[in-house]
């Protein structure tokens, strides 16, 4: 099934076979169902439906095609009744991207505190797969991302029910911790993490926190009114302060596979060459403290070495070393 | 809608029949086709290849039809039919909300709802839910999906080489997917990232191997990325760093809890620039504690990059 196939308004022929082979073997499993139940389960209109039936009810059938071999429905009082021959009893397995779509969201989300609390998606999920084969529910897995259950759950919680939350946030970006008061709007995965786009009270402002990041999340009584219009949920995660030149060996290609990258080019003498946003302080330490001395970093904008903030950084961890006599006493 | 009409009596033939069908025999028992055998033959082909697209099991088999091999066709009902599941009203609902919840990017959006159609629709109440989740589809992952479903081997291109694999898992971790199988040249249990495969990636015959008992997942540890017997090393996680730390990866050994909130981990490490990169990650609120040999040369890395400093001429320095 290409997207080309589906085009929206006519309905193709192939499609309005698939929609009967669908909805004619609930019909025949559940006889007596009303007009309106149908449409809103199938997601259709009262004219469609009635249409297929009709159809149905005149065209199809069997050879030779005489009467006790043609299909049988009756509209009766707005309740419907069908009688098939041994045929459109069961519907149509799933496709293989059917089937791929509707394992790996339930996956996603199953036994997920806040999502799935009391495990009906596992179980729908466990009897989907049994339907797909054998083996089906190993063979995907989705990771969204890792996050405290409870915090998650309270999260959920806030968003769905317009309440304010109080968290305790680490930033990790600038590497320090803030008690903060904020008004949920959305939550959402993104890149192997689960984020909270947020109102920040405390900073007055739009924020996007990662959930894994917060380490205590407390609903409190307050609501708040959310915007009307979140867009389409394409947020930026990360927005660039500076912008970062690195050349080195090959063995530097992991920078641009790990974070979005503006340029990422081969130079002619195999050393490679690679342009990023460099998001707060502490995130460019690490990155320069793991790249090591080889690896020319310059501001781009500046054109000054990125030498002396790897130096500092590395003194200034040097120092908890070298102070310690005895390794992980508490400071 | 004459092709309608075919199409559906087509599907009843084929699956009502219990002999396979020659074209002739489907001429004569299906309204709608042509008079004229040209116009008829390619009216029957376009109808079987849509078929087919919609996911019609439509098989082909050679019969002598007098003493002449004829193609005929017939739909088995065991591959046709999808298995009751036997879902709750609630189950039903709860794959529906997932389904609008996580999208796979690249997939056609009207995938989920055509399943969704086949399990029994939608059960009205259920409240529509705003995407919370979107998770990328490379081009290898449908491929993969089915040759894991049907035990086929697979074989792609890697690390500048082809390798081949009997898929066991595909796993969507810290925003990429991963394939775990057995390599067959390695004779190993192996994960490759999807992103990294060269194409094409070619499937084997249908059940060519056999599943493992257990079906094993991608491990994300760099530390532990090497052979060799491995070396026990413990860090400290202050604990700021310690809930994200254990969050993410909640199999960690703790060997100490602190009144402070601050945790000591042991790791087992066989790659001592995993574990490295995994302690700088920490900054200042992380520290490699033992053994006294890779405390050592952590603290020798950092006093390179400190003294490296002084190695380039700096432009003037910010007060």
């Amino acid at each position: 099934m290409t997207p080309q196939s589906k085009g929206r308004g006519r309905v193709t022929a192939t499609e309005r076979v698939e929609r009967i082979l669908a909805v004619l073997p609930w019909v025949v499993q559940h006889q007596g169902s009303t007009v309106d139940e149908l449409c809103s389960r199938f997601g259709m209109n009262r004219t469609e439906l009635i249409d297929d039936l009709e159809f149905v009810f005149y065209n199809v059938g069997l050879y030779p095609f005489t009467p006790d071999m043609l299909a049988e429905v009756l509209i009766e009082d707005d309740r419907v009744t069908v009688r098939l021959g041994d045929y459109f009893q069961r519907p149509l397995r799933l496709t293989h991207e059917e089937a791929l779509t509707l394992l790996a969201a339930g996956r996603a989300l199953e036994d997920r505190p806040g999502i799935d609390p009391d495990g009906t998606l596992r179980r729908a999920v466990a009897k989907l797969s049994r339907a797909l084969g054998e083996g089906s529910v190993e063979a995907v897995d989705v990771e969204l991302g890792a996050a405290d259950p409870q915090v998650l759950a309270a999260v959920r919680t806030a968003v769905e029910q317009s309440r304010q939350v109080s968290i305790d946030y680490y930033s990790y970006g600038r590497d320090e911790p803030s008690h903060r008061l904020v008004e949920p709007w959305r939550l959402l995965a993104r890149e192997g993490h689960w984020y909270v786009l947020a109102f920040c009270r405390t900073a007055d402002g739009e924020r996007l926190f990662r959930v894994d990041r917060i380490a205590r999340a407390e609903l409190t009584d307050a609501t708040f009114e959310p915007p009307a219009d979140l867009g389409d949920g394409a947020f930026e995660l990360s927005e660039g302060t500076r912008t970062v030149e690195l050349v080195g060996g090959p063995g530097i290609a992991w920078v641009a596979e790990t974070f979005p990258v503006d340029e990422d080019e081969e130079l002619d003498d195999g050393r490679r060459r690679i342009v990023l946003p460099a998001t707060a302080t502490p995130w460019l330490e690490r990155l320069l403290l793991r790249l090591g001395p080889d690896v020319e970093a310059v501001d781009r904008d500046s054109g000054a070495s990125l030498a002396p903030i790897t130096a500092a950084a590395a003194q200034r961890l040097l120092e908890r070393y070298e102070r310690d006599t005895e390794p992980g006493a508490s400071r | 809608m004459a092709k309608l009409d075919r199409l559906l009596n087509l599907i009843a033939a084929l699956l009502e029949t219990s002999i396979p069908l020659t074209a002739e025999q489907i001429r004569e028992r299906v309204p709608g086709y042509s008079e004229s055998p040209d116009a008829f033959h390619r009216a029957f082909e376009r109808d079987k290849d849509d078929l087919r697209e919609l996911g019609i099991p439509i098989d082909t088999v050679t019969v002598e039809h007098f003493e002449q091999p004829r193609s005929a066709y017939i739909i088995e009902r065991d591959r046709y039919e999808l298995p009751d599941p036997g879902f709750e009203l609630e189950e039903l609902a709860a794959i529906q909300l997932a389904a609008t919840a996580v999208q796979l990017e690249g997939l056609d959006p009207d995938d989920a709802a055509d399943g969704l159609r086949k399990l029994g629709g939608v059960v009205a109440g259920a409240a529509p839910t705003p995407p919370i989740g979107a998770v990328p589809t490379p081009p290898a992952l449908l491929e993969l999906f089915v040759a894991i479903l049907e035990r086929r081997r697979v074989g792609f291109g890697y690390g500048g080489a082809r390798r081949s694999v009997e898929p066991h898992r595909l796993q969507f971790e810290r925003g990429r997917w991963y394939l775990t199988g057995h390599d067959l040249d390695r004779q190993a249990r192996r994960s490759f990232r999807l992103d990294r495969m060269e194409p094409p990636v070619e499937s084997g015959e249908q059940g060519s191997f056999e599943p493992p008992e257990k079906v094993h997942g991608v491990r994300l540890r760099p530390w532990e990325l090497g052979s060799g017997d491995p070396v026990a090393a413990t860090v400290l996680l202050e604990a700021e760093v310690a809930r994200t730390v254990l969050n993410e990866d909640p199999g960690l050994a703790v060997v100490e809890r602190r009144e402070d909130g601050s945790v000591v981990i042991e790791l087992a490490v066989r790659n001592g620039i995993g574990l490295r990169n995994f302690v700088l990650t920490l900054l200042d609120r992380g520290e490699l504690l033992g053994p006294p040999e890779l405390r050592d040369e952590f603290v020798d890395w950092l006093r390179t990059l400190a003294r490296h400093r002084s190695d380039v001429s700096l432009p003037e320095e910010d007060a």
